[in-house]
């Protein structure tokens, strides 16, 4: 009780550098940490990505003015990152969603001696690969599209 | 509004926005659509703002990653401030400022689809 007076307003002292803790993280406490990183970054993209876009409705002069600033390589490197970002917080919320309502682990059964897992352990791991794997060629699609862009493939 | 329901909004919100934003980059790529630059050109975006299919995806698009966006944000000042007060006055700043870019993002949408001055 009395910790709980003590520490009243001071429970989260770490604050978003909680987010990092002692870095020895497991390989899902590094993506719950790319996860909130990334969904920041997303939010902020999405509210420039509001701003730009909506030079449209000021008519054609408008929007090819903001078209020449944001057509360059250095932006067009911003985007791909911003797809990157994307590509992961998207597939890794898929994954959180999956697990938190225990689909594809199995169903827990009661426990009787002798002791057996009913719940599939390797299956959360697998996922990750999954989302890995399917993320690189989503990711690998998008680096196409630049990559003609750039006029480095034709 | 219950937070376990704000949970299932956030849930629901991202499963759209898996599938929606798949086709809004799926627009700008050779395989589905016209091309990264050629998917940007002026006479591109105007015949897209004409359609209303495209019209209703970017609605709800629009109105699913900044729900889902202004939640996640929610969720980690909520984890930073405790006190119910603080609390109160964020999802209050939140919720303005989430208004604020619905109408502004909601605005090209139905406003200013005249015709194209440089196109053929």
């Amino acid at each position: 009780m009395a910790d709980r007076k003590r520490y009243r307003f001071k429970d989260n002292l770490w604050g978003i550098w909680g987010w990092y803790g002692n870095l020895k993280f497991n390989l899902e406490r590094y993506l719950y940490l790319i996860h909130r990183l990334t969904g920041v970054g997303l939010v902020l993209f999405l509210l420039l990505h509001i701003i730009v876009t909506s030079s449209r409705m000021y008519g054609e002069a408008a929007w090819i003015e903001t078209e020449s600033i944001i057509q360059n390589p250095l932006y067009d490197l911003g985007m791909l990152l911003v797809i990157g970002a994307l590509i992961f917080h998207g597939l890794n919320g898929i994954r959180l969603i999956l697990l938190e309502y225990g689909l594809l682990i199995g169903k827990p059964t009661q426990p009787i001696y002798p002791y057996k897992p009913t719940l599939k352990r390797r299956t959360p791991r697998l996922l990750i690969i999954l989302m890995m794997l399917i993320g690189t060629v989503f990711f690998l699609i998008a680096l196409y599209e630049f990559l003609l862009v750039w006029g480095v493939l034709s | 509004m219950k937070e376990s329901t704000i949970r299932l909004i956030q849930y629901f919100t991202a499963l759209l926005i898996f599938i929606l934003i798949g086709f809004h980059l799926g627009i700008f790529t050779q395989f589905l659509g016209p091309g990264y630059s050629a998917g940007l050109d002026y006479l591109s975006v105007l015949e897209r703002m004409k359609n209303a299919f495209y019209d209703t995806i970017y609605l709800i698009l629009l109105f699913s990653l900044l729900t889902h966006g202004f939640i996640g944000i929610r969720n980690i000042m909520f984890e930073i401030f405790l006190t119910s007060s603080i609390r109160r006055i964020i999802t209050l700043a939140l919720i303005i400022v989430y208004i604020f870019f619905l109408l502004y993002g909601a605005l090209p949408i139905f406003y200013g689809v005249e015709e194209c001055i440089t196109c053929v």
